[in-house]
């Protein structure tokens, strides 16, 4: 139950965001459903493996190659359905429990979510960086072997 | 964009003024003024550098430059194109923050593709351009106040909140906008104006939650902190430094810490004061 509030509250966040950046009609569905997969993938690593880090990670992989290949059907850029979809994984949970320690002066705990913040941003590009690399090698290779093609056949 | 106008004009003028040899170049300098205010429109609503240099470049090797050197920082395009003529154009365009609005990449996206597919008249390409940065629809002030409040609802909701918090929280966000949309009207920094949001939000927050008992006030901060937080800025630099543009990259990047930062700052010292 606590899982579907939180998938629930995702898919608003995801909707309110696209209508914060300006994104109409279509694309706002997509970028709904994309909250509410980001928010799954991410429950069902952490419920899993209980590592934030791998989470984080997976999340982003998986709602990446979404937005890549929701981005080629909707024939619109890839920013643009990407950044709402990843609103609820941007860890403003974290920053905050850090800022409430440094005022308690619990240096423990502002380590601890400090150290938590960086996992969670770092695993966020990383996740970026793996399908946009993975994504360019195909788009590249597959217009290599076109050229090949082209060039076989005359 | 009345700036981009007003640079059209003076060239413009320039070419009714001169003779006909002038008229010629006057027609270069036309072009590269219109491919930079496709740029600056892309840059100002929250593109990538990677992607307003590709379609300028695409655009540029559509109307048959034989080359076109492009290089574009966050606030920044330097364009050089050399024509089948042999001629050479430079022109320089600083681009300041706007907005973000993500339609008006979609519809320069779909422009710079059918430019490529069919070069229009240069007359013709600046009215699509004009059109994408003055008609792109909005949602309007009051649709943003109605987004805010639900993002920052169902963010408390996700962080944990029962329902008066969330309540709460969709009536401080209301606060939260009108002070950026306040900042926006007086032209303050960003940097600043995140800073003096996060700040006021964190006392209004501290304020209600000590005459309601039944609230706390750790999720409504969380749920409208992330209306603050630079999710753009941190996607697209990510997505710069893994394209190649390391400098405007890196650039994003600490833009975005700085932001994350003055919220932390913000909200700090409000709490500092009531401690």
């Amino acid at each position: 139950m606590e899982y579907f509030v939180q998938i629930m509250a995702a898919i608003f966040s995801a909707i309110g965001f696209s209508l914060l950046f300006n994104i109409h009609g279509r694309k706002m569905i997509i970028t709904a459903v994309g909250g509410a997969i980001t928010w799954g993938a991410y429950l069902i690593v952490f419920t899993q493996t209980d590592n934030v880090f791998l989470a984080c990670f997976i999340a982003t992989m998986v709602i990446m190659a979404f937005a890549e290949i929701m981005a080629r059907i909707a024939k619109t850029p890839v920013i643009i359905l990407l950044v709402p979809m990843l609103v609820p994984m941007v860890p403003g949970g974290d920053l905050y429990r850090m800022m409430i320690n440094l005022v308690m002066d619990d240096s423990d705990q502002v380590r601890f979510f400090g150290y938590k913040l960086v996992m969670e941003v770092g695993a966020i590009a990383f996740g970026i960086i793996v399908i946009s690399t993975a994504m360019q090698l195909i788009l590249k290779m597959h217009a290599h072997i076109k050229e090949t093609r082209k060039v076989s056949k005359v | 964009m009345s700036t981009n106008t007003d640079t059209l004009d003076i060239i413009n003028n320039a070419s009714a003024a001169y003779g006909r040899e002038t008229l010629v170049n006057a027609d270069g300098d036309r072009m590269l003024a219109c491919f930079l205010d496709l740029g600056e429109l892309m840059l100002r609503a929250g593109a990538e550098v990677n992607r307003v240099e590709d379609t300028i470049r695409r655009i540029g090797h559509a109307y048959e430059c034989r080359r076109v050197e492009i290089f574009t920082i966050n606030n920044m395009i330097s364009l050089t194109v050399i024509t089948s003529d042999e001629k050479v154009y430079t022109q320089t365009r600083r681009v300041s923050v706007a907005a973000v609005d993500l339609e008006k990449v979609a519809r320069a996206n779909e422009l710079s593709r059918q430019i490529c597919k069919n070069p229009v008249p240069l007359d013709e390409l600046r009215d699509r351009i004009t059109d994408i940065a003055e008609n792109t629809r909005h949602y309007g002030k009051r649709m943003r106040y109605i987004a805010s409040i639900v993002s920052a609802t169902a963010f408390t909701v996700f962080f944990g909140g029962n329902w008066i918090e969330a309540l709460i929280s969709g009536a401080v966000s209301i606060i939260l906008v009108t002070c950026m949309l306040f900042s926006d009207r007086l032209k303050i920094r960003p940097i600043i104006a995140i800073l003096v949001s996060a700040f006021v939000m964190t006392v209004c927050v501290q304020g209600v939650t000590y005459f309601i008992d039944a609230a706390a006030m750790d999720s409504i901060i969380m749920g409208n902190i992330m209306l603050l937080i630079p999710g753009l800025a941190l996607t697209t630099s990510i997505r710069d430094v893994i394209t190649g543009d390391t400098v405007a990259g890196l650039m994003g990047i600490c833009d975005a810490l700085l932001k994350a930062f003055a919220i932390a700052v913000g909200c700090v010292s409000a709490m500092l004061i009531f401690r």
